[in-house]
């Protein structure tokens, strides 16, 4: 089922949902992420937004950009091959599974899941509560549809530091900065997720299994957008140059509980911690699991 | 994977569930007056569809070519082509769909598969101690639901190439061998688009309501029931096979060719005993007279055509009985009686539908027959959860009485053994088929309480395997683990039922909260099989005054019993005489278990003359 929100000349929107609607236009090639400032007024306004915030001196950040010619591109493979191994190092895999089991971490694990994601590009990363908050400024700006807040970060230019402190952490490398700055909430949110769930009763950490948990709590991106290239029809409804077509992918996956979902896997923008996530996620659970022996009957 | 939260009821709809969710947060529907009880039945079928709905084909199988097969007026053998736009929905093997949200629905592993042991609940909290039966239903009616279970739904052969499950045993147990091993569940192979989400298991049978238990669900095994015992050749004139006698045809084996000696032949002849024999051999013969019926208007009809068209027509006579007789029978209250007539009739009922047929295309006020097919955002599958909460085996007597009708002077006495598998010939030999029916329709079937469990069947003998055993209960309580079925508490919360949070609350009778302490460490370990044999005894929360099973039953029931009919096109867009002709369309209003029985077995008239359904106890010789 898709929702419609559209005035001609003002706005055009396309909401979908479903798994596999979702899977389907995700593969379509009339849909693009090059966000070029056509359609009604407000496409255009939102599309700009986009493009502004999610780039890197002029270039959009690379799990951003267009189809192009080759897909996976290069960039995403590597990337995707350097996560093949353990997912983090011991002393952060006991630091979530200490968050997981306890909780102990008074602001949440915004600041240690960053640290980790950084780590995966830089090892020397250190993450603090200002990086965090910058991350949390970028993404809220680049999610947003509402053109008012975006006309004052505008004018204040808050969100440009921000993004530029966050990409000097990372040596300006664009996957890096997409990963410490978008991505990483999703992960964030597993994780508070996931303690939840461990914290519901004192038994569940030893009742569900780590790959159990892990699709439990993944959390996929709340809206993943696609703008219309030309004009096209499909069972959610028809579309024009500058449609915006939202996939809700976070209300799809947890209805479906389908990583193929969460993360497009088998569409062209396929996300390359696919693997990587869950596998993170169940280790944790797997090790805050060990750490509440007494409980764990 | 699709889930029916994507689906969007009417705004009406809507509203009358979410009235629903406030007034069931204080008290279930049964203790709310009867209209607002009503209301309340529909508005939790809205929830229920809204949000319990959850379709696990995440690859669907590429439906068999048609060939020249009348898909749109037919029912094609192994149920595909129903839906034509997804013409693999439903067919036999496809996969069980699910009740419960994926997140919720895992298999358990060890050590939580375990625990409590399956043997220890067996024995302490299912083992039946006396018999305790249902005074106001017959045997007739436990057979009748396996009846239906076996045209919807089979796992199948279980996992032989896995270790099997070693079922802990409690101390002192006299298991043969002091070692119980169970086979494992047959999980569907994973597929790249699986990946997060639960094991899923196939149905080996086709989940419509298409009577395959009768029919098969392979052209092949159609072909088998269509076979003249005598010539050994497919019956041209479009019925299905049966002795001389009338007696249905022995094939010796069951259909996964397992040998049974002088085992009956049936779509389906697993888990075979007398009641089932009873309903395959009426059915059998309901179908041969169907096709005499449709003869007269279509003399130049071929035998498959008429075949086909009878089967139509027997399959939906299925339902409405099932619907309409043994549901209100089940639910013997007025708000059960109501909700289910209504499913077939409306609320405007029988009378007026038969005086003015139906009234709009909504199914609120003429029923779900007739009216548009919708598979309510999920592609129409049977369910895990439906599954096991038909888990309804204490329905089943250990002692069976085979009387005369004349005299009711008893002619053979026999246990659960003695009236199994290929058993059931040797009785027929012994008793006639009308004192068969005679003798089970004025026996009564048990109730499904706690420790009324079948003895008989907590220690069967393996099939074809000398020296090993199977404790039915265990397994029961098993498979709902391995598949993923959540535990009661859990299992409620997810159905908008109050989730009992002490023991007390889960049950009134003293004895049992005791008893139920000593083998769960916590009430949220409660299997749902013994959950809801458990709430047969609690006023608050429990089984709905006059119900003969659970509240949580209940609830799974009227979202997939108004399933069956609603996605179905049979029942649905092509639930019309132009489908079905005008004779079978009448065949199906005009009759139901009480003229079938009076067709076959015209002796035994007599004996339901007086009942207000045929479920009910028969009047006996000499009362």
């Amino acid at each position: 089922m898709a929702r419609r929100l559209k005035l001609a000349g003002l706005i055009d929107l396309l909401w979908v949902e479903q798994p596999r609607e979702i899977l389907e236009l995700a593969q379509d090639r009339r849909l693009d992420r090059e966000f070029l400032p056509q359609g009604p007024w407000l496409n255009r306004l939102l599309a700009r937004g986009i493009r502004r915030h999610l780039q890197l001196d002029g270039q959009p950040l690379p799990p951003l950009a267009p189809i192009g010619d080759e897909r996976p591109n290069a960039a995403q493979i590597t990337l995707a091959q350097s996560l093949e191994g353990p997912p983090c190092s011991q002393a952060d895999l006991e630091a979530l599974a200490a968050y997981v089991a306890r909780g102990n971490t008074l602001d949440g694990p915004g600041v240690l899941v960053q640290g980790i994601v950084g780590r995966l590009f830089n090892g020397d990363y250190r993450a603090d509560p200002q990086s965090y908050r910058d991350a949390c400024l970028l993404d809220t700006a680049a999610r947003t549809l509402n053109p008012w807040r975006q006309w004052r970060w505008r004018r204040s230019g808050d969100v440009d530091q921000a993004r530029a402190r966050l990409a000097e952490k990372v040596d300006r490398d664009p996957v890096a900065l997409h990963a410490t700055a978008i991505a990483v909430h999703n992960l964030v949110a597993a994780l508070e997720r996931m303690r939840r769930l461990a914290m519901e009763r004192p038994r569940t950490l030893a009742h569900i299994t780590p790959a159990a948990a892990a699709s439990r709590c993944l959390a996929a991106p709340g809206t993943v957008l696609r703008q219309a290239r030309t004009h096209g029809n499909h069972a959610v409804g028809s579309f024009a140059p500058g449609t915006l077509i939202l996939f809700r992918l976070e209300t799809a996956r947890a209805r479906s509980l389908r990583h193929d979902v969460a993360f497009l896997t088998h569409t062209w923008s396929r996300c390359p911690a696919a693997a990587w996530a869950p596998r993170l996620l169940s280790e944790a659970w797997r090790k805050a699991g060990k750490m509440m022996p007494a409980q764990g009957g | 994977m699709r889930r029916g939260s994507s689906f969007e009821a009417p705004w009406y709809d809507r509203l009358l569930g979410k009235l629903t969710t406030r007034l069931a947060r204080r008290r279930p529907w049964f203790r709310w007056p009867f209209f607002i009880a009503m209301a309340m039945i529909v508005g939790h079928r809205v929830n229920l569809r809204q949000h319990n709905l959850t379709d696990t084909q995440t690859v669907p199988s590429p439906a068999p070519p048609n060939q020249d097969f009348d898909v749109r007026g037919m029912r094609t053998a192994d149920g595909s082509y129903n839906d034509m736009s997804e013409p693999w929905m439903g067919m036999a093997g496809t996969r069980f769909g699910r009740n419960m949200p994926p997140e919720a629905a895992f298999g358990e592993v060890p050590p939580r598969l375990y625990e409590p042991s399956p043997r220890l609940i067996s024995n302490k909290l299912l083992a039946r101690r006396e018999f305790i039966p249902v005074p106001h239903l017959n045997v007739l009616a436990a057979a009748w639901i396996q009846f239906m279970v076996h045209d919807w739904l089979s796992h199948g052969p279980n996992n032989k190439d896995e270790p099997p499950h070693d079922i802990p045993l409690p101390e002192g147990d006299d298991w043969p061998e002091g070692k119980m091993t169970v086979l494992r569940a047959h999980a569907d192979d994973r597929n790249p688009q699986d990946q997060g989400l639960p094991d899923a298991y196939t149905n080996v049978e086709t989940s419509w309501w298409d009577a395959s238990q009768i029919y098969g669900s392979s052209l092949e095994r159609q072909r088998e029931v269509r076979t003249d015992p005598t010539t050994g050749a497919v019956l041209e004139d479009g019925k299905l096979g049966v002795q001389a006698n009338g007696a249905l045809p022995i094939e010796g084996k069951t259909q996964h060719g397992k040998p049974s000696k002088d085992l009956e032949l049936a779509g389906v002849n697993g888990n075979w005993w007398v009641g089932l024999s009873v309903l395959h051999r009426l059915f059998v013969h309901e179908h041969n007279a169907i096709v005499d019926r449709l003869r007269i208007d279509h003399p130049d009809a071929t035998g498959e055509w008429l075949f086909q068209k009878a089967r139509l027509v027997n399959a939906a006579l299925l339902a409405k009985i099932h619907t309409v007789e043994w549901t209100t029978a089940l639910m013997n209250s007025p708000e059960g009686r109501m909700a289910m007539r209504g499913n077939f009739w409306g609320l405007l009922g029988e009378q007026y539908h038969r005086a003015f047929g139906r009234v709009g295309r909504g199914e609120v006020l003429s029923g779900i027959p007739g009216s548009p097919a919708d598979h309510h955002g999920a592609a129409y599958a049977m369910t895990e959860e439906f599954a096991a909460v038909y888990r309804l085996h204490s329905l089943m007597p250990d002692e069976y009485s085979f009387r005369r009708r004349e005299d009711d002077q008893e002619l053979l006495h026999a246990d659960l053994t003695g009236v199994s598998g290929g058993e059931v010939t040797q009785i027929y030999r012994q008793v006639g088929f009308d004192d068969v029916v005679y003798s089970l329709c004025t026996s009564h079937p048990g109730a499904l309480v706690l420790h009324n469990y079948p003895n008989g069947l907590r220690r069967i003998a393996h099939t074809g395997t000398k020296g090993v055993f199977l404790d039915l209960a265990a397994i029961d309580v098993l498979r709902d683990r391995e598949h993923g079925v959540p535990r009661y508490c859990e299992f409620r919360r997810h159905i908008e039922c109050h989730a009992p949070r002490s023991f007390q609350e889960l049950t009134d009778n003293p004895h049992w909260q005791r008893e139920l302490q000593e083998v769960y460490p916590s009430v949220e370990d409660v299997d749902l099989l013994v959950g809801t044999l458990a709430e047969s005894q609690c006023q608050a929360h429990g089984t709905p005054p006059g119900f003969g099973f659970s509240d949580t039953a209940f609830r799974i029931f009227i979202l997939m019993a108004s399933r069956r009919l609603k996605s179905d096109r049979f029942f649905t867009d092509d639930f019309r005489p132009e489908v079905y002709t005008p004779a079978g369309f009448d065949w199906i209003r005009d009759n139901s278990l009480r003229t079938v029985i009076a067709r076959h077995c015209p002796q035994l008239r007599g004996h339901f003359a007086d009942v207000r359904n045929v479920f009910f106890p028969w009047a006996k010789t000499g009362d």
